[in-house]
């Protein structure tokens, strides 16, 4: 005996794997601080809030997009984060993250912290002869 | 602010099961958010998926350290909790050692004194112990529940010591509902020692109290005469020889039940009504699970390939329910309702008609033998927070059970209205015939590599299954489904192009289907409803599944095939396939 199988599924030659993006190493915390800014502006769900973190930085920026789920559940349970479950534009249920008072505080704190690494790692790596003082390392 | 929460109490008022099913909801929208959107910007469907699950990273992974987050409280929680009720419990304590020691001391005094008392009276000097009464109400009551009126007992397992797999129904008299009777009928021989895990299930309480449900494991060794009586269900876990076979067995020191002992050494065959009278007691098999999935699944085969091609969309699943429902047999049906919602296992039981004698189900998957199985209670109260998502080749066993739920409560659920399409009615009568379980873990523990698939472990060495999963070379999710079967022809060794030109008789079904027409129906897809049609190339593969190769023998276009006399061996597999450059 011998079994027929018509499978109208369709078929596709097998992809090639898609080349890898180049990523960027991110400082410890960044993540926080970009929900919490990205959560600023609108309340989202998590796929609406990675796709606009790609916007804003110009698609350079490309993250592993569910590492987001612990960070939100992780900010929720902290108090900056709430969330609720509602009805999305697809139709599907999908759960809304917003800011709490908390949360915009702790993101100002945030932002002020970050202004001051990123303006102090800035400062190291491009220092430049004609704008900074010269010194000597003895 | 934490400290407050912990002592406070945990303000996440969802129980375990809501808690996972939140998670896996969210993860999984996002993922399909990332299908459609690979599939708009005009990937295939299996190259959209495969890119979604790249970009959104280990679901798993992030499944389990979103549940870690959710739960870390939650346990810390329960350990204060514990600790303080633990600290109450003494405290009470003391305080009732402390009034029980006063009021002794004070009836010691009393006494003391009517001694004096008496011992000063002239004429009646003799002390008249004082009686002690016993308590009026010093018998602890019997628990208020009615204990449960028969015992599920279900085996799984098989192996050397127990030959039958299966469901059965033992009543719960002390002499009879022994774990040495149901041993007995799961095929033991009561003259081998062996060593048994159980997993019992004890549950009380009349539907005016609370229920009160306890899973107890029973890791020590038993002894085969060991009352089960008034425990609903008893589940065989593990079982093992027994590590010292050169102490007496406990068959051998126990007078084991005269009738049973001889009988078992030829497996008894239960009757029409899957009763087996001449075990010495009463039972029932419910269902033998090996034998019903193959059936079902063969009557399955044979109805969908007289129905011709029947269009599979990803997004279907195969399940086979027997037990206690009206109308068991193999559903084929979609896993998301037009509302988005998604079609869990108690749909699947609604739409069998499960009937108000079904208490609960057991759930399992041999094609995915990770899944595991487990057991559920189906009832109104826990409808909403056991939402388990269908997965896909489920066998979904339904038991009757005790009497304890009121059957109303199974009249207030609400009926399945999402679209489902029975493929074959099935009863499930007594096994014709007892086969030997392949044990599912034995696959986790001694995987099965296939030449040339290292991504695929576990395989069953049943046909289904390696069919199942020859035909997803191309899409390591597993999730084409197997719609043809065995024709009627039995040509053995026959050449391939008499094979297709028989075939080829229904000539419309072919022109069909080398016109590809996939309807986009998925709601989650760009253009829901939309219909394309593309001129399909057809390939022909031929699989030798006994041999169990991956990979086809022969692989033609369809016109060429239809010329070739390449031998197709028996039990081969010939696959249709339409391909798009």
């Amino acid at each position: 005996m011998y079994t027929l199988l018509i499978d109208p599924i369709t078929e596709h030659p097998m992809p090639k794997p898609p080349e890898p993006r180049p990523q960027p190493t991110l400082l410890q915390g960044t993540l926080d601080v970009m929900l919490l800014s990205v959560l600023s502006r609108a309340e989202a769900h998590g796929y609406a809030i990675a796709r606009e973190i790609e916007r804003r930085s110009n698609n350079v920026l490309a993250i592993e997009e569910g590492s987001l789920y612990p960070a939100l559940h992780r900010l929720t349970k902290r108090g900056d984060l709430t969330a609720d479950w509602r009805i999305s534009e697809t139709g599907r249920r999908a759960r809304f993250y917003r800011l709490t008072t908390d949360g915009k505080r702790r993101l100002a704190e945030q932002r002020s912290l970050w202004d001051s690494l990123s303006a102090a790692v800035n400062g190291v790596v491009s220092d430049d002869p004609l704008t900074s003082p010269s010194a000597s390392f003895a | 602010m934490r400290f407050v929460r912990l002592i406070l109490g945990d303000p996440d008022p969802r129980s375990q099961q809501e808690i996972e099913r939140d998670i896996d909801d969210e993860l999984e929208f996002h993922l399909e958010r990332l299908e459609a959107e690979e599939r708009a910007a005009g990937k295939p469907p299996d190259a959209a998926r495969l890119e979604a699950q790249r970009r959104f990273g280990s679901l798993d992974h992030y499944r389990k350290l979103c549940l870690n987050l959710n739960l870390k409280e939650r346990i810390m929680l329960q350990r204060i909790n514990l600790a303080l009720l633990v600290l109450v419990a003494l405290g009470l304590g003391l305080t009732a050692w402390q009034s029980w020691a006063a009021q002794s001391r004070t009836a010691n005094a009393v006494e003391g004194l009517t001694k004096q008392l008496a011992a000063m009276s002239a004429n009646q000097a003799t002390s008249q112990p004082q009686k002690r009464e016993p308590s009026a109400a010093s018998q602890a009551k019997g628990t208020s529940q009615d204990p449960p009126s028969q015992t599920i007992f279900i085996s799984t397992w098989t192996s050397d010591t127990l030959t039958r797999a299966g469901a059965f129904v033992l009543p719960t008299d002390a002499k009879e509902a022994s774990l040495r009777n149901m041993l007995i009928l799961a095929g033991w021989d009561p003259s081998v020692p062996i060593d048994v895990q159980l997993r019992v299930r004890n549950e009380f309480g009349s539907p005016a109290t609370k229920r009160v449900v306890i899973w107890k494991e029973l890791n020590d060794p038993l002894q085969p005469d060991t009352s089960l009586a008034g425990y609903s269900e008893v589940f065989v876990q593990r079982v093992s020889l027994a590590a010292d076979t050169t102490t007496s067995s406990p068959a051998a020191t126990q007078p084991s039940p005269t009738p049973s002992a001889s009988i078992v050494r030829t497996p008894a065959t239960p009757d029409e009504h899957g009763k087996i009278a001449d075990l010495g007691f009463n039972a029932r098999v419910l269902s033998n699970f090996n034998t019903l999935r193959d059936e079902c699944y063969r009557e399955y085969d044979r109805v969908s390939t007289e129905a011709g091609l029947t269009l599979l969309t990803s997004r279907t699943e195969t399940v086979l329910v027997v037990g206690a429902v009206e109308r068991p047999g193999v559903y084929l049906l979609d896993t998301v309702r037009k509302s988005g919602e998604k079609v869990t296992e108690l749909d699947v039981l609604l739409a069998a008609g499960a009937s108000p004698d079904t208490k609960w189900y057991v759930v399992f998957n041999r094609v995915r033998p990770e899944y595991g199985q487990e057991s559920r209670n189906f009832s109104a109260a826990l409808y909403k927070r056991q939402l388990a998502q269908l997965k896909s080749d489920t066998i979904i066993v339904a038991f009757e059970g005790p009497d304890v739920a009121p059957r109303s409560s199974l009249q207030r659920l609400k009926p399945f209205n999402g679209s489902f399409e029975v493929f074959t009615s099935f009863t499930p009568e007594a096994a014709r015939e007892w086969d030997r379980w392949d044990n599912y873990t034995d696959f986790l523990e001694k995987p099965e590599k296939i030449e040339g698939r290292d991504d695929l472990t576990a395989l069953s060495i049943t046909d289904h299954n390696l069919i199942r999963n020859a035909v997803d070379i191309d899409d390591p999710i597993g999730n084409r489904r197997l719609i043809g079967g065995l024709t009627a022809d039995s040509q053995v060794n026959a050449e391939l192009r008499e094979i297709l030109n028989h075939r080829q008789a229904s000539s419309k079904e072919m022109e069909h289907f080398q016109t590809s027409m996939v309807k986009e129906d998925d709601e989650h897809s760009v253009n829901p409803g939309a219909v394309r049609t593309t001129p399909a190339f057809l390939r022909v593969r031929v699989y030798d599944r006994l041999a169990k190769k991956v990979e086809p023998i022969v692989e033609l276009p369809y016109d060429e095939a239809l010329k070739s006399d390449a031998q197709v061996p028996d039990g081969a597999y010939i696959e249709i396939k339409q391909v798009f450059k």
